[in-house]
């Protein structure tokens, strides 16, 4: 179990960072900064359809009392069963959703909006079609005050970033999936953003793409020339998860909880040919397959 | 007045609209199966459909008053004739719905059909009928609106010296206002809105329970905001919103589009009864042309010769009612784009506010109006004597069409996808950018169906305010120039021929700036403006 690096998690939810554990090869910061992100006793809440008009059903939680803390350089993924809440978490973490309770704090300032500095990557891949691959990644900086020069670079040094330069002028039904993805990718990079929440990603394309796409993001996402902290990753392919992430926070049960955090310290770029991964792997699906604690209750 | 004759005239009139919208939907039926079994007859019943439903229903008006008041004459005329008018305001969007419904029902439904060795009549009843219902009933609120906007000033009109009416509520509101008589018109507005609302809520529960029973589709239960675009198909067929703004926004766009996606489709075999469709297609166009020839031939030479001579005059007034049309559309684009995006981004509101809008969208607006005129007349005139009348025509033609807009933008604004609402909260973006570079791009489709909406429909608010005599028992509302000013005078003068010169000129120029203006945007909608291609989800 150590060598995996598994624990329960304890009340706070997040296991604080030892930065010699990891052996990314990322720099690390002597100056401590404030984590990126954390959710603070999360809840939410939803009226499932009442028998009648006049006696709705009480609010059920879809998770309760989640506590998630971010480091800098980190790739926190979040799995679970499907239902669980994953996506509903993720967007109380970005504030598009009001959680029922608790908070969520950017870099040590609590946030009650959708702010540029979270960027939130979608599962079904949203660009604008109107607007050619350009005029999508420069849409992000519409609300900075920058002159449209400025812009324009920014833009396109970000669509360099992603491969996609020669794409600039095209328009997103031109493009592949992956291509299209990488769009929102650039779009999401250029508004500077400290955090990235990613949305199962890639479930949308073949899995030859998907894999491209996964080295590409890991490097991409950590690249000096962006802004990035810290990125949560919320996914149901538990092979992507062990290849991307640095932290594996395990959700189920009805509401659902963190019930176990999986640190992953296997050196990136990680291959599935190697014994660690499937070890993990392992874990991981038996963890998901494990009946929830209110099943083993009742 | 005996109250009770006010509520029985209510219940006629009400009863009236049923069975014509009962007939639209009976020959709806019947028209769809004939357009799938038969090819010739689909290819010339949806081109003459879109023709029809672009050209406003009172440029009908001269050649029903020749057909029906003339030829039939008696009460039996004046019957058929308010009965066609009324027709005309519903058919087209019952019709396209039956039509696309019967050309939509899923291939593995029809092969299970095909399997079990049902009958012609069995598919019919047991598999066509049913999946149209949930699309028929998205329709009706719509159809119940703009029959009894058209019924309320139908059912008593003058040509010449004769004053033709049938029994109703639009009978008896013409004749309170003509006496002044405003305790009655009071009572009769009441028993309109209680039929109204009654109706209402009757279709919104009906369209529910027939989406519940009937569609194919479920719309998915989504608490979040994401979930809104999924359950717009649910909330377009529930609520479906006044005028034609939900028929209208896919007939153009998608009988094309439904008839080429069909021929490629193997399966549905085309067996005999195809003739039949067409006999009923020749015989339609017989009448037709049988109703112009005998208009043209009952107008002497002379007569004719000084039409032509009036001819530039009349597109003048053409033109200014053009003008007229411009300034209440923008009035509505504007007032839509505003209000539309509040209401849309603004649930707990849009829950209260829009309900009470589609009521009100559904009272007809020529039996308050007199109302507003009496109340404001003495005001308006003295303050603004030289434009007060042109005030009047342009609130008028607005209350007429407004709705057509602003609930086409609503729905457009509910159908953008949650993702893209979340990229816009993601970036912080302004109202203008949002407007800007996201809602009005993703609503523009939607903005094209309702702005033709709007001005088909402006079209009948300017035909009634742009001459209404006796509008309030003592004055008259006229306008300096218009075309259905023209057209008003000429028929109360008892000048048919006049009358429907300007019709037939006005056909034409609709149909031209329907085939420029609105396919051309609407192409350009479907070409570059299609916000489900946004989301990708291979």
């Amino acid at each position: 179990m150590d060598r995996i690096g598994l624990r329960e998690v304890n009340a706070t939810g997040s296991t604080p960072r030892n930065e010699g554990t990891f052996g990314t090869g990322r720099p690390s910061h002597p100056v401590p900064r404030p984590a990126p992100l954390v959710g603070e006793g999360l809840s939410f809440t939803f009226s499932p359809p009442g028998r009648s008009r006049k006696a709705p059903a009480p609010r059920k939680f879809v998770f309760q009392d989640v506590n998630i803390q971010t480091h800098p350089d980190e790739l926190v993924a979040i799995v679970g069963p499907t239902g669980t809440g994953k996506s509903t978490l993720l967007r109380c973490l970005g504030r598009f959703l009001a959680p029922a309770t608790g908070r969520v704090l950017l870099q040590g300032k609590e946030i009650t909006r959708p702010s540029s500095r979270i960027a939130l990557i979608h599962q079904s891949i949203a660009t604008f079609p109107w607007m050619t691959a350009l005029e999508n990644v420069k849409l992000a900086l519409k609300c900075k005050d920058i002159s449209e020069g400025e812009s324009e670079t920014i833009a396109r040094r970000m669509l360099r970033l992603v491969g996609l330069q020669e794409m600039a002028q095209h328009y997103p039904k031109e493009m592949s999936g992956g291509m299209r993805q990488k769009i929102a990718i650039a779009r999401a990079l250029a508004a500077e953003p400290a955090v990235l929440l990613m949305d199962e990603p890639f479930v949308h394309l073949d899995e030859l793409t998907a894999a491209a796409l996964r080295r590409e993001i890991y490097s991409l996402v950590f690249n000096p020339a962006t802004t990035l902290q810290s990125v949560v990753l919320v996914s149901h392919n538990l092979h992507e998860v062990v290849e991307l992430a640095d932290r594996v926070l395990v959700m189920v049960g009805s509401p659902a909880r963190i019930v176990e955090e999986v640190r992953i310290t296997m050196p990136h770029p990680r291959s599935y040919r190697d014994p660690p991964f499937y070890e993990y792997l392992d874990h991981l699906t038996g963890r998901l397959e494990q009946p929830s604690p209110e099943v083993l209750k009742a | 007045m005996d109250l009770w004759l006010i509520a029985l005239a209510t219940l006629v009139t009400v009863g009236r609209i049923w069975l014509l919208i009962g007939l639209a939907v009976l020959s709806g039926w019947g028209l769809a199966y004939l357009c799938i079994r038969s090819r010739s007859f689909e290819s010339a019943f949806v081109p003459v459909v879109n023709v029809l439903e672009s050209i406003p229903v009172l440029a009908f008006l001269p050649i029903v008053l020749v057909v029906f008041v003339s030829r039939i004459g008696g009460p039996a005329g004046v019957e058929v004739a308010v009965d066609f008018l009324v027709f005309d305001a519903v058919a087209w969007n019952i019709w396209i719905g039956a039509y696309q419904s019967f050309k939509t029902v899923p291939e593995n439904l029809f092969e299970v059909g095909e399997n079990y060795r049902l009958g012609q009549l069995r598919m019919l009843w047991h598999l066509y009928i049913p999946h149209s219902v949930p699309r028929i009933s998205s329709n009706l609120l719509s159809s119940f609106a703009d029959a009894f906007f058209y019924i309320s000033v139908s059912e008593v009109f003058a040509v010449g010296i004769h004053t033709y009416s049938t029994f109703g509520i639009g009978t008896l509101v013409t004749g309170f206002l003509a006496t002044s008589n405003y305790g009655d018109l009071a009572w009769a507005l009441f028993f309109i809105g209680v039929a109204v609302v009654l109706v209402s809520l009757a279709l919104t529960e009906f369209a529910q329970y027939s989406v519940a029973k009937y569609g194919v589709d479920t719309p998915e239960e989504i608490a979040r905001r994401a979930g809104w675009g999924r359950r717009v198909e649910g909330w377009r067929r529930v609520l479906g919103g006044p005028g034609r703004l939900v028929s209208s926004r896919v007939t153009r766009s998608q009988l094309a589009a439904i008839a080429a996606e069909e021929s490629g489709r193997p399966g549905r075999r085309r067996r005999a009864g195809g003739w039949i469709g067409i006999g009923l297609l020749l015989l339609f166009g017989a009448a037709i042309l049988y109703g112009s020839v005998d208009l043209v031939r009952s107008v002497p030479g002379a007569e004719w010769r000084a039409l032509f001579a009036e001819t530039p005059f009349l597109l003048y007034s053409m033109g200014v009612d053009y003008l007229r049309v411009g300034i209440v559309t923008v009035a509505a684009l504007l007032l839509s784009i505003t209000l539309g995006y509040f209401l849309a981004t603004r649930r707990p509101t849009s829950r209260v506010v829009t309900p009470v809008l589609q009521v009100v969208a559904s009272y007809p607006v020529p039996t308050y109006f007199p109302l507003v005129f009496a109340a404001t007349f003495s005001f308006l005139s003295a303050a603004i004597p030289w434009g007060y009348a042109e005030i009047y025509i342009l609130v008028l033609a607005f209350l007429s069409c407004f709705y057509y807009l602003f609930f086409d933008f609503w729905i457009g604004v509910q159908a953008i996808p949650g993702e893209f609402w979340e990229v816009m909260d993601n970036h912080e973006l302004g109202y203008f950018t949002r407007m800007r570079r996201v809602i009005l791009p993703a609503t523009f489709p939607y903005i094209v169906t309702g702005i033709s909406s709007t001005v088909n429909s402006c079209w009948a608010g300017l035909e009634i305010g742009e001459f209404w005599p006796n509008i309030d028992g003592t004055h008259s509302l006229v306008a300096g120039v218009g075309m259905m000013k023209y057209i008003g005078v000429n028929l109360a003068s008892g000048n048919v021929a006049g009358a429907a010169w300007v019709s037939l000129l006005f056909g034409i120029v609709v149909l031209v700036y329907g085939l420029l203006f609105t396919r051309n945007l609407m192409d350009l909608a479907r070409r570059k403006y299609v916000v489900e291609e946004g989301v990708y989800a291979a």
